[in-house]
C-alpha cells in the first residue's frame, strides 16, 4: 500500500497515554503488515500486556 | 501513476502492437476504432497483465485461447507459442515500473494449449543511478500499488458501467472507499483487537476454577461459538448472493445472444421467403420474356434485314452503283421518239439505244424487287407499330428482371452472412438463458431469506452474548487469581471502544467527502441539473440519488446516467486517495444518447486536468467513430488529445496501430 505510517491524530489526542501508546504501536503494525497476512496474536498479547501494566481503568481508579 | 507503454503480443486479435504513450504531450489519450478493432481486447490485455484474469471478455470468448487466431495458424503444429503482455508504469514518485506477464502454450490440432501457468515478473526502476531490481514478490508489488480491490475504479467498461450501483454494491462502495482512504488499517486492528480480547478473556477465566465462573465462561464460550456458525453462514451466504449476482451479468450478455440469435432465425426465415418469392417472380419474368420473344423475335430479324437493305440501297444509289430512280414510261418514250434527252438520236445510234434499253431493263427488275420490298416494308411496318406497343412490355419485363436480379442478389449476401452467423452461435452450445435467470432468481430469493434469518438470530445471540459477557466480567472482577488478566482484558476492551469510536469518525470522515465530491462530479456530468437535488452516501455506504421532489431515483436512472455516476465515484475516490490512477474506459459513451455525451466529455476532461492538490489524472478512451463525434471532440480539445486509431487487417485477422 502506498501513503504514510502517519498516525491519525485523533490517537494522539487520546487522553490515556497507555491507550494512546497501545494503539500507535498496533496502527503502526497493521500498516506495515496490512498487504501480507502475518501472525498478530503474540504481537497483540505483547502490546496489551506492555501497556496495561501502568494503565488504571476509570472505574478501578475510583475503587482505589 | 500513469500507463507508459503496454506491449501486447500474441494476445487475442494482437500479434504484436506496442502502445507507447511517453511521446505525446497530453495525458488524454484517445484510441479509436470499430468495433471487434481489438478496444475491449486493450482493456483485457491490461487485466490479464496486472491480475491474470480478463474482467472484460464476452461470456463466450472466455474460454477462448489467448493467443491470436493468426499466430496459431501460422505457427507448425508442436510449436510453442508466447503470450506476453508488458506494461512500463510511472509511478507518482518518479520511479517507474515494469510490469510483465507471459504465457507459453503449444500448437496441437490448430489449437493452443497453455503448457504451464502465466508468469508475472516486476522490475522497478528507481533513478538511472541506483538501476533496476526485480521484484520477488511480484504479486505482492501489485497488491501494494495497484491492488486489485481498485480495478474497478481504474479499468472500465462503458457498456457495463451501468450496473455499477445497481445491486447489492454497498460493500464494495464501502471497502473502496476505506481502502482508498486507508481507514481500513484500523478496521483490520479492531478486528484483530477483538480477537485478542475474546483470548484474553478465556485466560482470564482459566485462572479461577470456581463453578460460578467457569459456568460463565461455558455460557460466553458457547454463544460466541454459535455466533461464529451463524457469521460464518452469512458471510457464505454474501458471497453466495455476490457470486449470483455476477452470474447474472453473464446470464443478461446470454439472453441478449440468445434474442439476437432468434431475431437472427426470424429474419433468416423472412429473407428466405423474400428470396423464393423473388425467385418465383424472376422465373415468371423469364417465361413471359421468352414467349415475347418467341412472338416478336421474327419480325424483329426481318425487320432489321429490311432496314439494312433500303439502307444499302439508298448508299449504292448516293455512289452511283445503281441508276438514278427514272421512270419506266420515260425511258419507254424516248425510246419511241428516238431521241435522248441528252440530243443523241436514238434509231441512228445503236449503243445509245442498247444503253437506254439496258437502263430500261434494270429499272424494271429494280422495280419488281423495290414493289416486293416496299410491300414487305409495309407490312412489317404495320407489323412494328403493333410492335412497338408491346415495346413498353420489354421494357417493363426487363426493368423487373433487371431490378429483381439485383434484389436476389443483396438478399442473398446478407442471407449467408445470417446463416453462417447462425450457425456459429448454433455451434457455441445451446444455452436457456431464461431458465437459467430463473434458477439464479429463485436462487437469490432462498439465499435473500435465509440472511434474513441469519441475521435476526446473530441479533439474538449478540444481545445473549453481551449479557452473558458482563456476568462473567463481573464474576472476574471479583476474583483474585484473574486479576492480572482481568485487567488486560479491561485494558484491551477499552482500546477497541477507543480505536472503533476513531474507525467510525474516520470513516464518516472519509464518507462525507467521498460523497461530497461524487455529488459535484454527477451534477457537473449529469444532464439534467436541475432535477438532481443530491446524491448521498449513508451510515451503510448505500449510495442513492434524491430528485428535487424529493425521491429516491437510483433505481429509475438511465444506462447513461449511471455510467456518470460510476465515472463520478471513481473521480470522487481519486480526489481523496493517496494513489493517482490512470482512468481506462472502453466505449464510454456507447450507452448513451448522443444530448448528454459532451457534458460527460467535458466533465471528464476537466475533473482529470491537473489540480488543487493533485497532478493530471491520466485518461485512456478507447471509442469508435460513432462516440467521438464532433461535439465530443469539441467538448475534449481543452485536454488536447493524442488519437491513435487501430485497424483491423482481415487479412490475417490482426490489428494494426496507426497514429491519426
Amino acid at each position: 500500500m502506498s501513503g504514510d505510517r502517519t498516525v491519525p491524530q485523533r490517537i494522539l489526542k487520546l487522553e490515556s497515554p497507555e491507550i494512546q501508546r497501545c494503539l500507535i504501536d498496533l496502527f503502526r503494525f497493521e500498516f506495515d503488515n496490512s498487504e501480507r497476512r502475518v501472525a498478530y496474536n503474540d504481537y497483540y498479547d505483547a502490546v496489551i500486556t506492555k501497556h496495561s501494566q501502568t494503565w488504571m481503568s476509570p472505574e478501578r481508579g475510583l475503587e482505589v | 501513476m500513469k500507463i507508459a507503454r503496454l506491449a501486447i503480443s500474441n494476445f487475442r486479435q494482437y500479434q504484436s502492437v506496442n502502445f507507447d504513450f511517453t511521446d505525446y504531450d497530453s495525458d488524454f489519450i484517445i484510441i479509436s476504432g470499430a468495433n471487434g478493432n481489438g478496444k475491449t481486447n486493450f482493456l483485457n490485455a491490461l487485466s490479464w497483465c496486472l491480475y491474470d484474469n480478463e474482467n472484460f471478455a464476452v461470456k463466450d470468448n472466455q474460454n477462448l485461447s489467448l493467443v491470436s487466431r493468426d499466430t496459431i495458424s501460422t505457427a507448425s503444429d508442436s510449436e510453442e507459442i508466447v503470450t506476453k503482455v508488458g506494461l512500463d508504469l510511472t509511478m507518482a514518485n518518479g520511479t517507474s515500473a515494469r510490469v510483465t506477464r507471459i504465457a507459453k502454450f503449444k500448437k496441437n490440432n490448430n489449437v493452443a494449449t497453455q503448457i504451464s501457468p502465466s508468469k508475472l515478473s516486476v522490475t522497478v526502476l528507481q533513478d538511472a543511478s541506483k538501476g533496476s531490481s526485480s521484484e520477488a514478490n511480484p504479486e505482492l508489488w501489485i497488491e501494494q500499488n495497484l491492488p486489485k480491490r481498485l480495478e474497478p475504479y481504474v479499468l472500465f467498461d462503458g457498456e457495463r458501467l451501468e450496473n455499477f450501483f445497481k445491486r447489492e454494491s454497498a460493500k464494495t462502495v464501502q471497502a473502496a472507499v476505506l481502502e482508498i482512504a486507508q481507514v481500513d488499517v484500523l478496521r483490520n486492528m479492531n478486528s484483530h483487537l477483538e480477537i485478542a480480547i475474546e483470548k484474553l478473556r478465556k485466560a482470564a477465566a482459566s485462572q479461577d476454577s470456581t463453578f460460578a465462573i467457569q459456568d460463565a465462561s461455558k455460557k460466553v464460550e458457547d454463544l460466541n461459538s454459535m455466533l461464529g456458525s451463524l457469521t460464518k453462514e452469512e458471510s457464505a451466504l454474501s458471497k453466495q448472493l455476490g457470486d449470483l449476482d455476477r452470474n447474472y451479468a453473464g446470464i443478461e450478455d446470454a439472453i441478449v445472444r440468445e434474442k439476437t440469435h432468434v431475431l437472427d432465425i426470424q429474419r433468416e426465415k423472412n429473407l428466405s421467403e423474400q428470396i423464393s418469392a423473388l425467385e418465383v417472380d424472376l422465373s415468371e419474368a423469364w417465361a413471359q420474356f421468352a414467349e415475347w420473344s418467341a412472338k416478336n423475335a421474327p419480325a424483329i430479324f426481318a425487320r432489321r434485314a429490311l432496314e439494312a437493305s433500303l439502307g444499302e440501297i439508298e448508299k449504292r444509289h448516293q455512289r452511283g452503283e445503281l441508276p438514278p430512280p427514272i421512270k419506266e414510261s420515260v425511258l419507254v418514250g424516248l425510246l419511241e421518239h428516238g431521241v435522248c434527252v441528252c440530243g443523241s438520236d436514238l434509231h441512228g445510234n445503236q449503243e445509245r439505244h442498247d444503253h437506254i434499253e439496258n437502263l430500261l431493263d434494270k429499272n424494271r427488275s429494280l422495280g419488281e424487287l423495290g414493289a416486293i420490298l416496299q410491300g414487305m416494308e409495309s407490312h412489317l411496318t404495320g407489323f412494328m407499330s403493333r410492335l412497338e406497343g408491346s415495346e413498353d412490355t420489354r421494357a417493363v419485363l426487363q426493368r423487373q428482371i433487371g431490378t429483381s436480379r439485383k434484389k436476389h442478389s443483396e438478399l442473398k449476401v446478407e442471407y449467408e452472412a445470417l446463416r453462417k452467423r447462425i450457425s456459429e452461435s448454433a455451434s457455441q452450445g445451446k444455452s436457456a438463458p431464461l431458465e437459467d435467470l430463473q434458477k439464479l432468481m429463485d436462487g437469490k430469493d432462498r439465499a435473500n431469506l435465509r440472511i434474513g434469518e441469519v441475521k435476526s438470530q446473530i441479533e439474538i445471540i449478540k444481545s445473549q452474548l453481551k449479557t452473558a459477557q458482563t456476568e462473567q466480567e463481573r464474576l472476574l472482577s471479583k476474583s483474585d487469581k484473574a486479576q492480572a488478566q482481568f485487567k488486560k482484558l479491561e485494558f484491551a476492551k477499552e482500546a477497541l471502544k477507543q480505536s472503533q469510536l476513531m474507525f467510525k469518525e474516520l470513516s464518516d470522515e472519509v464518507r462525507l467527502e467521498v460523497q461530497k465530491q461524487l455529488d459535484t462530479q454527477f451534477k457537473k456530468m449529469i444532464w439534467k441539473q436541475n432535477y438532481i437535488e443530491r446524491v448521498e452516501i449513508d451510515d451503510d455506504f448505500i449510495v442513492s440519488v434524491w430528485d428535487k421532489q424529493g425521491f429516491e431515483i437510483l433505481s429509475t436512472l438511465s444506462a447513461g446516467e449511471r455510467e456518470c455516476l460510476a465515472f463520478a465515484f471513481s473521480l470522487a475516490l481519486n480526489g481523496i486517495s493517496n494513489y493517482e490512477l490512470p482512468m481506462v474506459i472502453d466505449t464510454p459513451f456507447g450507452r448513451m444518447s448522443s444530448e448528454p455525451r459532451p457534458n460527460v466529455a467535458r466533465s471528464l476532461a476537466e475533473s482529470t486536468k491537473p489540480g488543487e492538490g493533485h497532478e493530471t489524472r491520466q485518461v485512456i478512451l478507447l471509442m469508435t467513430d460513432t462516440e467521438y463525434d464532433t461535439a465530443v471532440k469539441e467538448a475534449l480539445a481543452s485536454r488536447k488529445p493524442k488519437i491513435l486509431n487501430l485497424q483491423f487487417d482481415q487479412g490475417n485477422s490482426t490489428v494494426k496501430l496507426q497514429g491519426a
